[in-house]
C-alpha cells in the first residue's frame, strides 16, 4: 500500500528529468596495439581508446566503443549501426566516396615488413611476379597493393596477426601495412623479418562519420583542435607510444603526430 | 504405403505463397536498412567472381574425391584391423569432429603444414578439408555398416558365400543404400565448409566475396550473390538426397 | 549323405543350450525337432547345419568328422539347404535373384544356368509370376516360399527348416507347409523344428523331442503323438491342444 503510493507521488517528477543523452556509439577494431587493444580482463585500452574517451567528454556523451572487424567499420557506420570510426583510419578516395571524414589527427606512412632475406633490400625487389605481398583485407595497404605492387603475386588476409606469421613463415615475401605496426613487428619477431620503414605513401588518419552527420563533424573538429592546442596528443604519444617515438626518430622519420611538413 | 497426395497444382500454389512470405519478411527487413543499393559497383567485380566460383567448385569436388576413399579407410580401420590400427583410426575420427574446422585449419596450416613444408594454400586446402570431412563421412559409412541385421549376415552364410562375397554383394549395395542421404547431404556440408579456407588466403568464392566488399563497401551486394552461388551448388544435392529418401523408403 | 552327431553340447556363456544329444538323420524321411521354447531345437538344428561348432561331443557326416574351420564348414553348408525362421532373403535383390545369387557364387553356375534354374524353381513354387518383386512386396508366406526356392537351388540332399512357420498366420503357413509336404513325399531329406504339430503328425517321419535341453525321446511321429512317451511330451502335448 504504501510503496503504491510513494510511486505516485514520485512518478511525475520523471517527466521533469532531462533526457539521457545518446551514446557516442565509437566503432574500432581492438587488435592494433598500442592504439585499439584491450587489456587482461578484456576492456578496450589504448591510446584511440582514450582519445574515444576525451572526445565523449567533451561532447557530453556517454561512450561506448564496439569491436568489430576492420573491415566491417565502414559498412557498420553506414548503417547506423554506430556513430563514428576511431580505429586508425586512413583518409582515401575510396573511402571518401562513402563516408566523410574529420579533419586528420595524425599522418604515418605505408611501409613493409619483410621476411630476412638480404636480396630484399628496398621496396624495388618486391615488385616482380616471383614475390608475393600480403595485405589486411579492408586496410589502406590493401587498397594501395595492386597500384604500388602491380607485378607481384597478392594475398589477402583478414587479421594482423594472420599477415604476421605469413612474413615471419616466409610464405610471404611481405606485409604492406602502416609504419608503426611495421616497426613494431619486427621488435616481435627480430629473427624472421625486417622493417623497411621508409614511407611509400604518405597517408593520414582521421576520425570517420556518416556525410549526413554535419553537426557531429562540427564538434568533432573542435575538439581536435582544442585537444591538439591543450598538448592532448603529445600525451598520449609519451604514455603509448615512447619506444617507438625512439625508433622513428633513430630511423630519421617524422613521427606521427608532428605536424606534416 | 503412400500418403495422402496433394494435387500437383495445389502443392505448387502454396509453395509460392510461402516464398512470398518470406521475400516479403526479407525485403521488409532491407528497406528498414534504409540501404542505398549500389549493384553497379559489384557488377565491376563479376568475372573475379565467377572465378572464385569455380574455385569452389573445384576444391568441393577434390575434396569429395579424396575424402571419401580416406573415409571407407578409415572406416574399415575402425571397425576391421588389428588394435593399433582401430585405435589410431578411432583417435583420428574423434580429433576431427570434436574441433572446430576453423582450428584444425589454423593448426594444420600454419603448424603442421610449415613443418613439412606444405608450400600450395590450395592443396593445403584441399588435404586439411578432405581429412575434415573423412571423419564424418567415415561415422556415415560405420553407422551404414552396423545397420545391415544380423539375420541378412546370417543368411549369407547359410548359403555358403565366402566372406569377400558377403563383402561386395550382401553389405556394400546394402550398407550403400542406407547412407546415400547422409552422403548427399554431408556433400553439402563440405561445399558449405569450403567457405572457412577464406582463412588462409584461399580465392574461394567466401574470400572474394569479401574483397569485393572491401573494395566497395556493397556489403548486401557482396554477400546475397555469395549466399546465391553455395545455392547453385547446395540446392541440387538437397533435391537429389530427397528423392533417394524417397526412394529407399519405398524399397523397405 | 548321412549326418550324425554324438553327444554333442553347445555353451553359450555359462548355460548349455543342449547337451549330450545324441541322433541320427534318417535319410529320405524327415526328422522333426520338437519341445518347448529355448529346449534347444534351434541350437542343435544349426548344429547339424555346420553354422554352429560344439563344445561338446561331435559331429560326422559319412563317418568323417565335421572339421570345425569356417572354411570345412562352408564347403559343407553349400551341401545343404538351410531355411531360417524370417526367410532372411536378400531385401536389395527381387525374388529371382535371391536364388539365383548362391547359385552363381558358391556353386559356380553360369547366369543363363542359375536364371533358368530360379525359374524352374519359382514357377514350381507358382511364384513365377512374381520373380521380380522385392521381398518387401511379397506376403510373408511368398518370402517364406521364396527362401525355400533359394535353399533348393543347388538340390542338396537334405533341407534344414528352423520353425518355417512360426512367423506365418495360419493361411500363409498352409501355402509353405503344402510346399514341404510335396517336397518330403519327392523324397527330399527334411531336418525340421517346428511347433506345427498339425502338419508334424501328416508328414510322418521321426520325432526328436528336446526339452531342458536335452533329448529325452526320439522315435517314429506315430507313437509321439499317439502315446507321449514321458510327461515332458505330455505337458508340451496338452499345452499346443489347448490351443
Amino acid at each position: 500500500m504504501i510503496p503504491r503510493l510513494l510511486t505516485l507521488l514520485f512518478t511525475p517528477l520523471a517527466l521533469f528529468a532531462s533526457p539521457e543523452p545518446l551514446p557516442l556509439v565509437v566503432g574500432m577494431e581492438l587488435s592494433y596495439p598500442p592504439f585499439e587493444m584491450t587489456d587482461t580482463a578484456g576492456k578496450p585500452t589504448g591510446l584511440s581508446v582514450e582519445l574515444a574517451q576525451q572526445l565523449a567528454q567533451a561532447l557530453h556523451r556517454p561512450l561506448k566503443i564496439e569491436n568489430l572487424a576492420f573491415d566491417g567499420l565502414i559498412p557498420a557506420l553506414i548503417t547506423k549501426k554506430i556513430d563514428l570510426i576511431l580505429s586508425s583510419l586512413t583518409v582515401t578516395e575510396e573511402r571518401s566516396k562513402a563516408i566523410q571524414f574529420s579533419q586528420p589527427y595524425a599522418q604515418i606512412g605505408l611501409a613493409l615488413l619483410t621476411r630476412k632475406d638480404p636480396t630484399i633490400m628496398s621496396a624495388k625487389d618486391l615488385n616482380s611476379p616471383d614475390r608475393t605481398v600480403v595485405t589486411k583485407r579492408g586496410t589502406s595497404g590493401h587498397l594501395a597493393v595492386q597500384s604500388l605492387f602491380p607485378k607481384a603475386k597478392k594475398l589477402v588476409v583478414d587479421k594482423d596477426a594472420a599477415a604476421y606469421l605469413e612474413v615471419s613463415q616466409g610464405k610471404a615475401d611481405a606485409f604492406l601495412y602502416d609504419q608503426l605496426s611495421v616497426a613494431r613487428a619486427q621488435q616481435r619477431y627480430p629473427q624472421t623479418t625486417q622493417a623497411l620503414l621508409t614511407p611509400l605513401r604518405d597517408e593520414k588518419w582521421a576520425i570517420g562519420l556518416r556525410k549526413a552527420d554535419h553537426n557531429l563533424l562540427q564538434e568533432i573538429n573542435i575538439f581536435l583542435i582544442s585537444f591538439q592546442q591543450r598538448k592532448g596528443f603529445d600525451k598520449l604519444a609519451k604514455q603509448y607510444l615512447a619506444k617507438e617515438e625512439l625508433l622513428f626518430r633513430q630511423a630519421g622519420i617524422p613521427f606521427i603526430f608532428e605536424p606534416a611538413p | 504405403m503412400k500418403p495422402h497426395s496433394t494435387p500437383r497444382w495445389l502443392s505448387t500454389v502454396s509453395l509460392l505463397f510461402v516464398l512470398t512470405l518470406l521475400g516479403g519478411f526479407l525485403t521488409a527487413s532491407f528497406s528498414s536498412l534504409h540501404w542505398e543499393w549500389n549493384w553497379g559497383a559489384v557488377w565491376g567485380y563479376r568475372e573475379k567472381f565467377l572465378q572464385g566460383w569455380l574455385t569452389t567448385l573445384l576444391l568441393s569436388m577434390s575434396t569429395l574425391a579424396l575424402s571419401i576413399p580416406l573415409g571407407l579407410a578409415l572406416t574399415a580401420g575402425r571397425v576391421g584391423g588389428y588394435l593399433p590400427v582401430r585405435q589410431f583410426c578411432t583417435l583420428i575420427i574423434e580429433l576431427v569432429r570434436g574441433t572446430p574446422l576453423l582450428v584444425q585449419i589454423l593448426v594444420l596450416f600454419y603448424i603442421v603444414g610449415s613443418a613439412l613444408g606444405l608450400e600450395n594454400r590450395f592443396f593445403a586446402g584441399i588435404l586439411i578439408l578432405s581429412l575434415f570431412e573423412a571423419a564424418y563421412f567415415s561415422e556415415i559409412f560405420r553407422g551404414a555398416w552396423q545397420s545391415i541385421p544380423q539375420s541378412t549376415l546370417n543368411s549369407a552364410r547359410a548359403i555358403g558365400l565366402t566372406p569377400q562375397d558377403t563383402f561386395t554383394q550382401i553389405i556394400t549395395p546394402l550398407a550403400l543404400r542406407n547412407c546415400l542421404p547422409s552422403l548427399a547431404s554431408q556433400t553439402a556440408s563440405l561445399i558449405k565448409d569450403s567457405s572457412l579456407l577464406s582463412i588462409i588466403a584461399v580465392s574461394e568464392v567466401t574470400h572474394v566475396a569479401q574483397e569485393i566488399n572491401a573494395f566497395t563497401y556493397s556489403t548486401l551486394e557482396s554477400y546475397l550473390p555469395l549466399a546465391l552461388a553455395y545455392l547453385l551448388l547446395t540446392a541440387p544435392l538437397a533435391l537429389l538426397s530427397r528423392k533417394w529418401e524417397r526412394s529407399l523408403a519405398y524399397a523397405n | 549323405m548321412q549326418i550324425e552327431a554324438f553327444q554333442v553340447g553347445r555353451l553359450y556363456g555359462e548355460l548349455w543350450a543342449i547337451r549330450d544329444v545324441s541322433i541320427k538323420v534318417p535319410v529320405g524321411e524327415p526328422l522333426l525337432l520338437l519341445g518347448p521354447s529355448g529346449g534347444g531345437k534351434s541350437t542343435l538344428l544349426r548344429l547339424l547345419a555346420g553354422l554352429e561348432t560344439p563344445q561338446d561331443g561331435k559331429i560326422t557326416v559319412d563317418g568323417k568328422p565335421l572339421s570345425t574351420a569356417e572354411s570345412d564348414l562352408r564347403t559343407y553348408r553349400r551341401r545343404l539347404g538351410f531355411v531360417f525362421q524370417e526367410g532372411n532373403l536378400f531385401p536389395h535383390l527381387n525374388a529371382e535373384e535371391n536364388i539365383t545369387l548362391p547359385l552363381i557364387r558358391a556353386h559356380g553356375f553360369s547366369q543363363k544356368e542359375a536364371q533358368a534354374r530360379a525359374k524352374e524353381l519359382l514357377e514350381r513354387f507358382r511364384l513365377l509370376n512374381r520373380a521380380s518383386y522385392r521381398p518387401a512386396e511379397l506376403s510373408g508366406g511368398q518370402r517364406q516360399r521364396v527362401a525355400i526356392a533359394r535353399a533348393m537351388g543347388h538340390d542338396p540332399e537334405i533341407l534344414l527348416l528352423d520353425e518355417p512357420t512360426s512367423a506365418l498366420d495360419p493361411e500363409m503357413s498352409a501355402e509353405v507347409t503344402d510346399a514341404l509336404e510335396t517336397l518330403s513325399q519327392e523324397g527330399k531329406t527334411l531336418v525340421l523344428a517346428t511347433h506345427a504339430t498339425g502338419f508334424a503328425r501328416r508328414i510322418g517321419g521321426q520325432v526328436a523331442f528336446l526339452h531342458d535341453h536335452r533329448l529325452t525321446w526320439c522315435g517314429p511321429t506315430k507313437d509321439f503323438f499317439q502315446n507321449p512317451p514321458n510327461e515332458g511330451a505330455r505337458l508340451y502335448l496338452s499345452r499346443i491342444y489347448r490351443e
